[in-house]
This record gives C-alpha cells, sequence and structure tokens, in this order.
C-alpha cells in the first residue's frame, strides 16, 4: 500500500520532466542568433529580471523578519491575519490591486499599467510574503534560543548575533523559498497580464501571447525560451545547493542531535 | 502595538477594493460550481494521501535513491508552469485524456503534488522522529486513526487549502488540458475580468476569495469533531 | 513489492490502450442522413464568449430550437478562439483523430492560420442546405483569405466607433479630426493593443487612409507612417504608456469613463450596453471615413467528434428565422450573412421592420462608405511593426 502510493508519486513527478523533454523536442530548429538580438526578447527578459530579483528579494526579508518577530514577540492574533493573503488566487489578487490602483481609485500616487511595475511587484510581494512567512515560522519555532542566548552572553552585535546564532538555520527555507519564487514569478501569466504594459511585457506573458497570437503559431521561440529559462534557474538552484550543502549537512545534524 | 495596527492594516489594505463596488448577485453556473467542488474535493483527497504516504515513507527509508527521489519531487516546483503546461498537453492527447476530468486531475496532481509533499515533510519533521517512532509499534490502522490523523491533521488541513487555492489560480491548465468541457469557478469567471462589466468581476472575485475561506472552516469544524470522538473512544 | 508492480503495469497497460489511434469520424452522405445519425447526440461548438448577449443568444434561443427540431443538445464552451486554434494544431501535433471541438466561430487571420495548418474540414457547402441562401460577396473571402468551402458566412459586420454625447460635444469627422480631437482631450482615447482583433483593426483604417488600395499589392509601409501614429501617444490615455489588452478592457474604460470612445465591429453592437446600463446614456455611432466590412465564419474542425451534429447546427444557425433574432436588439444585433433577395417576402419584411436603434449609424452612410477588409498580410506586418510605436 505504501510502495504503491510512493510509486504513484514518483511517475505523477516524472511528468513535468517528460513534458520538458517535449518542450526541448518542440525547440529544436530555433534560430538562437535571432532570438537572442531579438530587442522584445531581450527587454523583457531584462525587466523580467527585475521584476522578479525585486519581488523575491522583499518578499524574503519581509517574509523573515515578520516571523522572527512574531515569534519573538507572540503575536498570536497578527500571524493568523499575516496568512490570509496566501489563500487568495492569484487572480483575484491581481484583480484586487487593479481595482485598488487603476482609474479614478487610483491609490497613493501609484497606478496600475505603468513601466515600473510597481503594482505587479506590489502584488507579488503581497501574495508571496505569507508563503516565506509561513516557510520561516516553522524553523523559527524550532530555532534553538540556546544559540542566540549564547551569542548575547558573548556580547556579539546584533548583526552578529543574527549571522552566527539565526542565520545559518535559515539558509535552508531561503533557498527553498527563493527558487520557489523565482520559478514563480518568472513564468507567470495572470498578474502580469492584468496589471502589466503593453511593452515591454514580462517573459511569461510575451510567450504566451506569442504561442496564441497568428503570425506566431508556429513558431518555436516561446518553447526555447520557456526551456532557456528553466534551464537559467536550474542551474542556480543546482549552484546554490551544492554551495550550501557542506553548511546544511553540518547543521541538519546539529539539530537532530 | 503600533507596529503590529500597522502590519495588519497593510495585510487586509487590499481587501478594500471589494466593496468599492456592489457586486452583481445571480451568476449561478451551477456546473461550475459542482466541477469545482468535485475536483477540489478529489484532488485535496489524493494529495493527502500521496503527500503524507511519501513523507512518510522519506522519514524511515534507508535506499539509497533517497536523495534523489527527494530532489525528483521537488524539482517540478522549479520548473515555471507555462513551460510544463504545453508539453503535458502532448503527452495526455497521445494518451486521449484530453478534455476528460482525468486529465484535468492529473494535471493538476502534477502542479500540486510537489507543494504537498513539502508541507508534509515539514509537518513530520516538526512532530519528530521520536514521538512517529513509538506509533510505529502499533498496527497500521491504529496507528492512522489514533497517532497520525490527530497530529497531522492540522498540516492535513493546510496541504487541502493549498492545493484548493492552487486549483482556483488554474485558468490556462484546466481551460487547455480540459479542452474547456470542464468549466470550473476560475474559467468561467476567468471571462469576466476580461470583459466590460465590472460588477460581474468583482462578484466573482468574491467568489474565489470565499471558496478557500468555507473550505477552511470546513476542514476545521471537521477536524475538531473528529479529535473530539477519537478523544472519547479512548476514554 | 508485488503490490506495486502490479499497479505500474496496469499503468502502462492505460498507455498503450490508449494510444492506438482512432479512426477521424466523417461526415453523412447527405443532410437528411446527417440530421438521422445526430439525433439525440451533443454537438461542441466553441465561441469567444465575452458578451454576454451573444451567450444568451445561443443558450437561451439556438439550444432549445436545436433541441427541439433536431433532438441534438448544444454545449457551449467559452474560449478564445486563438485558444482554440492552438488546442487544435497541438492535436494534429499529437494526431489526435477524435477532439472535442465540433463547430468553431473563426474569421480572419485565426481561419488563415487554421486552413494552412489544415485544421478544417471542406465540403461544407454541399453539405448545408441553407449554404445557398448565403450572401456570395460574402462567403467568397475571409479578410483577403478564400475561404474554399472550409467555412460558412454566418454575420457580416462593419467597423465603427462610439463616443458619450454627453462628454464629446464636437465629434470628429475623420480619421485626421480624430488625432486632433486626441490633442484637445488629452488621456480620452485609446485603442486595443494590435494582437486583438479590433485594434489591429484599427490601425488599418489609418494604413487605410494614406495608402487605400494599394497596400494589398504591395505590403511596405513606410518608417513615416508609425512615426506618424507615434505623435499620437502622448495625447492617449495613459500618455501611450501601456493599451488595453483586449476590446473588452476598453469598453471597461470606455464604461466606467476613463475614456470617452469605444470601437469594434458590429455597428449594432451597443445598443444592448446602453439598454443594460453598461454603457453611458448617450452612447453615440461615429463614422468616420471609411469602415472595414468584416464577416465572421463557422467551421468543422478536422477532428470533429460530431461531425453530422455540426452540420445540423450549422444549418440551423444558417436559417432565416435565426439570422432574424441574431440582427434584432434583443441578444445580439449581429448583421445577417444572407443573401435578402434570396429570402422569401415574408422574411425579407421581417428583415427590413428590424428598424434602427438610438446607437446605430446611419445605414445608407455606412455602406458608402464600407471598404474590404486588408488580407492577413497586412494584419500581421501591423502586429510585427506596431510595437515600436508602444515602446
Amino acid at each position: 500500500m505504501l510502495r504503491s502510493s510512493v510509486a504513484l508519486t514518483i511517475l505523477v513527478s516524472l511528468f513535468p520532466l517528460t513534458a520538458l523533454l517535449f518542450l526541448g523536442i518542440e525547440a529544436t530548429g530555433t534560430d538562437w542568433g535571432a532570438l537572442l538580438t531579438d530587442e522584445t526578447w531581450r527587454d523583457s527578459f531584462v525587466t523580467t529580471l527585475y521584476v522578479v530579483s525585486v519581488s523575491t528579494m522583499l518578499s524574503l526579508v519581509f517574509g523573515t523578519w515578520l516571523a522572527r518577530t512574531v515569534v519573538k514577540q507572540r503575536w498570536r492574533f497578527t500571524s493568523t491575519i499575516l496568512k490570509i493573503p496566501m489563500f487568495v488566487p492569484h487572480i483575484a489578487a491581481a484583480y484586487l490591486f487593479w481595482l485598488l490602483f487603476s482609474g479614478a481609485n487610483g491609490f497613493g500616487g501609484i497606478e496600475a499599467n505603468e513601466r515600473d511595475y510597481v503594482t505587479v511587484i506590489l502584488t507579488y510581494i503581497w501574495k508571496e510574503i505569507p508563503f516565506v512567512f509561513l516557510m520561516m515560522l516553522g524553523t523559527y519555532e524550532q530555532l534553538n534560543r540556546g544559540y542566540v542566548e549564547t551569542a548575547k552572553t558573548l556580547q556579539l552585535s546584533p548583526y552578529a548575533q543574527f549571522k552566527h546564532a539565526e542565520f545559518p538555520f535559515l539558509i535552508k527555507p531561503l533557498l527553498d523559498s527563493t527558487w520557489i519564487l523565482v520559478a514563480f514569478i518568472s513564468f507567470a501569466y495572470e498578474v502580469p497580464a492584468l496589471l502589466g504594459v503593453t511593452y515591454p511585457k514580462l517573459l511569461g506573458v510575451l510567450a504566451y501571447e506569442r504561442l496564441s497570437t497568428g503570425l506566431y503559431l508556429e513558431a518555436t521561440a516561446p518553447y526555447a525560451v520557456a526551456l532557456i529559462w528553466t534551464c537559467l534557474v536550474g542551474f542556480g538552484v543546482f549552484v546554490s545547493y551544492l554551495m550550501t550543502a557542506s553548511l546544511r549537512r553540518r547543521i541538519e545534524r546539529g539539530v537532530r542531535r | 502595538m503600533i507596529r503590529q495596527g500597522f502590519i495588519l492594516c497593510l495585510t487586509l489594505l487590499p481587501f478594500i477594493s471589494l466593496f468599492f463596488i456592489a457586486p452583481s448577485m445571480g451568476i449561478e453556473n451551477n456546473e461550475a460550481i459542482v466541477h469545482t467542488v468535485g475536483l477540489t474535493i478529489i484532488l485535496s483527497g489524493i494529495n493527502v494521501w500521496l503527500a503524507t504516504t511519501f513523507a512518510w515513507w522519506l522519514l524511515w527509508t534507508e535506499s539509497r535513491w533517497k536523495h534523489v527521489l527527494e530532489w525528483l519531487v521537488f524539482l517540478p516546483l522549479f520548473i515555471p508552469m507555462l513551460a510544463t503546461l504545453f508539453g503535458l498537453y502532448l503527452i495526455l492527447a497521445e494518451v486521449g485524456l484530453i478534455g476528460t476530468y482525468v486529465g484535468v486531475m492529473l494535471a493538476l496532481l502534477v502542479v500540486t503534488i510537489p507543494y504537498s509533499i513539502r508541507l508534509a515533510y515539514n509537518g513530520m519533521a516538526v512532530i519528530g522522529r521520536p514521538l512517529l517512532e513509538q506509533a510505529r509499534l502499533l498496527p497500521m490502522s491504529r496507528r492512522v486513526v489514533y497517532v497520525l490523523y490527530p497530529l497531522f491533521s492540522r498540516t492535513m488541513r493546510t496541504i487541502a487549502l493549498f492545493s484548493t487555492v492552487i486549483l482556483l489560480s488554474q485558468f490556462a491548465l484546466i481551460q487547455l488540458i480540459g479542452a474547456g468541457l470542464i468549466p470550473t469557478v476560475t474559467t468561467e469567471l476567468y471571462q469576466s475580468y476580461a470583459g466590460n462589466n465590472r460588477s460581474l468581476a468583482l462578484s466573482n472575485t468574491w467568489m474565489l476569495i470565499l471558496f478557500p475561506v468555507v473550505i477552511y472552516f470546513l476542514l476545521s469544524g471537521w477536524n475538531r469533531w473528529m479529535v473530539r470522538m477519537l478523544k472519547g473512544r479512548l476514554q | 513489492m508485488k503490490k506495486w508492480r502490479v499497479l505500474f503495469a496496469t499503468f502502462m497497460l492505460t498507455f498503450v490502450a490508449a494510444c492506438g489511434n482512432e479512426q477521424a469520424v466523417e461526415f453523412s452522405d447527405s443532410f437528411e442522413a446527417a440530421a438521422e445519425s445526430a439525433n439525440g447526440s451533443t454537438v461542441n461548438l466553441y465561441m469567444w464568449g465575452g458578451d454576454e448577449g451573444i451567450n444568451s443568444y445561443i443558450d437561451d434561443y439556438v439550444a432549445p430550437r436545436l433541441e427541439k427540431s433536431y433532438d441534438v443538445e448544444l454545449n457551449r464552451v467559452a474560449m478564445d478562439t486563438a485558444e482554440f486554434i492552438r488546442q487544435l494544431s497541438l492535436d494534429k501535433k499529437a494526431d489526435r483523430q477524435v477532439g472535442t471541438i465540433d463547430v468553431v466561430w473563426i474569421n480572419g487571420d485565426n481561419f488563415r492560420n487554421a486552413k494552412e495548418a489544415g485544421l478544417l474540414r471542406n465540403g461544407l457547402t454541399e453539405r448545408v442546405p441553407n449554404a445557398t441562401l448565403l450572401n456570395e460577396t460574402a462567403q467568397q473571402s475571409d479578410a483577403g483569405t478564400p475561404t474554399e468551402d472550409l467555412e460558412l458566412a454566418w454575420g457580416n459586420v462593419q467597423f465603427i466607433l462610439h463616443y458619450d454625447a454627453a462628454k464629446v460635444d464636437n465629434p470628429p469627422k475623420s480619421f485626421e479630426e480624430l488625432r486632433r480631437w486626441t490633442e484637445d482631450n488629452p488621456g480620452r482615447f485609446t485603442y486595443p493593443e494590435v494582437t486583438d482583433f479590433t485594434g489591429n483593426a484599427f490601425v488599418r483604417h489609418l494604413l487605410y487612409e494614406r495608402y487605400g488600395d494599394e497596400l494589398n499589392q504591395n505590403v511596405t509601409i513606410e518608417d513615416s507612417f508609425w512615426d506618424d501614429l507615434k505623435t499620437w501617444s502622448p495625447n492617449l490615455w495613459k500618455e501611450g504608456q501601456t493599451y488595453p489588452k483586449t476590446l473588452e478592457q476598453l469598453d471597461q474604460l470606455y464604461a466606467s469613463g476613463d475614456v470617452w470612445m469605444t470601437m469594434g465591429f458590429n455597428e449594432r453592437r451597443a445598443e444592448g450596453e446602453v439598454v443594460n446600463g453598461i454603457f453611458p446614456k448617450e452612447t453615440r455611432a461615429l463614422l468616420l471615413d471609411h469602415s472595414i466590412a468584416s464577416t465572421h465564419f463557422l467551421a468543422v474542425p478536422f477532428n470533429a467528434p460530431n461531425p453530422d451534429g455540426a452540420l445540423v447546427l450549422i444549418q440551423e444557425l444558417l436559417s432565416p428565422e435565426a439570422q432574424l433574432v441574431k440582427q434584432g436588439p434583443e441578444y445580439w444585433g449581429d448583421g445577417t450573412s444572407l443573401d435578402l433577395t434570396k429570402l422569401d417576402a415574408n422574411d425579407q419584411n421581417a428583415f427590413e421592420e428590424l428598424g434602427d436603434g438610438v446607437t446605430y449609424p446611419n445605414s445608407e452612410q455606412l455602406l458608402e462608405r464600407s471598404i474590404p477588409d486588408y488580407g492577413p498580410n497586412v494584419i500581421d506586418t501591423v502586429r510585427e511593426e506596431w510595437p515600436r510605436v508602444a515602446k
């Protein structure tokens, strides 16, 4: 019983990898040179990098800070409320922000559909902070206060306290959340489609549109772009986990004991 | 206190939009609602089952494949959704599952299972091996009913909720794999976002937001009732 | 161990079993035979679903009639045209001979793509009796692409702008005046992105103003045209920093009063919106120098699972009664694709008695200024070169 469901899970997990294989087949025959010099793709790539890095960074920082504060200060109620946005579907969140920042309702001088993608970033931050918060909350709740106490007794500066007594335990959940967010935000469609601009579009929107509009029906470029991006993310995942592997292993052992 | 208030305000601020205009009442597509409820129940059930069993297996296995498999089930999280979608279509078309409930289910399972396994595994890690080790002494059915279920009920609720939210976020996937034949609340309502009737779009937003809330309360109530019943039986 | 082997084997078996390619379902020989074989079946009609009026025309008027006259159940599936074309092309790639889609609503470049990719069935004219009533000019070509019997004309409309007379005192009379009007009223006009059907058509109207018919022979658009179009930008909605993605988004801006004009194919399209209180009460038609006439069509995909049901549905949709109700103000207001001179006197009268709505343009003027559409090559070129205007 257990084995069969484990096997089933593995089969299901193999699907996306097979799908990538199909994607690779579709992408053959792409004119890679033309793709790299195409200004529309390039501008979109740069904007995507910007949106992804800003929203991921801010979500990580705020999410971690909130988890830390909530655990330290025992804010039970706040902790509950903070999780709410996670249970709002992305489409609905995008529409809420669109209503908040568009037209006559323009809020605080920020407008939807402008080239700095501020509202897109805000939506993502609002949606992803709770996600990071939840990932970090567990870690902070289990965090051995002994290390922090030791650091305090040693009269380290608050920054050094954080660096030596807390940060090493956060590496794993931080890495996990970072790459999940990067992969998710970089190729999502709904949010930037509703809150973005005509030019430059984010990669996900551009790829989806090029696949569906007439001129590009048979084009292989969107497949190729999806594949390149997946490889980039995969490479980042691989390198970052490899670099922190020994550190993480040491800590895991320490925690288990 | 002030800090807390500020954080709460920022978190809840976007919900103001819900009250800008009066939502239009009377969108009732029963078929879509039935489909959504059906998919939610099946998807959550399968997710809870597969994720907890897999996490349980991961926790105890001595297999040398452990790390490879751990990565394998984790990997899909890093592959952009749109990238998997077109490949999935080609695979499922080959098998003849396009436009069927099973095909949609399978595709949804692919995108939800990595998250569920993560949640389940973390949930078990929090409880820790020592406590669970004792449970292993009990026979299977008693183990599940009296120890594992009460311990994991919160994690299970989270998994079910997560699956629901991911399900409700899928427009492109359900539309493409379901060939439009399996309308859900999301696909029905997505059209209204693109449409020109704001109050219709708003009432749809209400629906998308309330759906997980209802699920949450139902599951919490169910959990509480179950745990109380089990406790009663133990006494 | 044993159990999961069994499971694995069953899983693989289902794969293998399902992989056997099915044979495509063919049309019956005559319409009568088709109607008989379609009896009791379900037919899936895939169409863009963004308009309530159109949807309820299909659900509330056509579906019950089809059920009654042929005992065929109609299942309307709302999907963007480009999306189901993509789905069909994926089906083609996967060699899926029995698909899900029976009838599609299609035209323009989507038709061109579907035709080139071999996604549609031919031989509709001889199988659908009502096809003899069709307006022959409309039936012949779809925005420059010969239809070659792959689709049948369903409706016939023209491009028109609408404005809010409560806000616009002196509406422009030509495209040049419209440009000057935007200078006087900055931020009150915009058009959808050219990936949108309507947005692309708007730019084609400007092209016609400069090039006339010439462009059909030689599709080269000078840089100066795009530079001129770029001069519109500072005075458009959001200073031309972004454009509505779709016509529906433009309509939404118009409905909320952010912009004062909207546009679209179908000269009667605003009537229902005004009646339902979505568009401003004072909405009026705005006919400029010329207006592209456009026909939209019905087609049957290569892998339709119920092709006979498809024939029955098309026959019903092209009947004079269904076309009359379609053109009327009650649901949709879509112009008929039938040649009125081919109808009997009663039906002709009924069409003439439909009358005018307040948001309709003057029908004689509209006909006078009607121009045929450019071919799909121009649509593609606009799509490819326009992004520099949005930059």
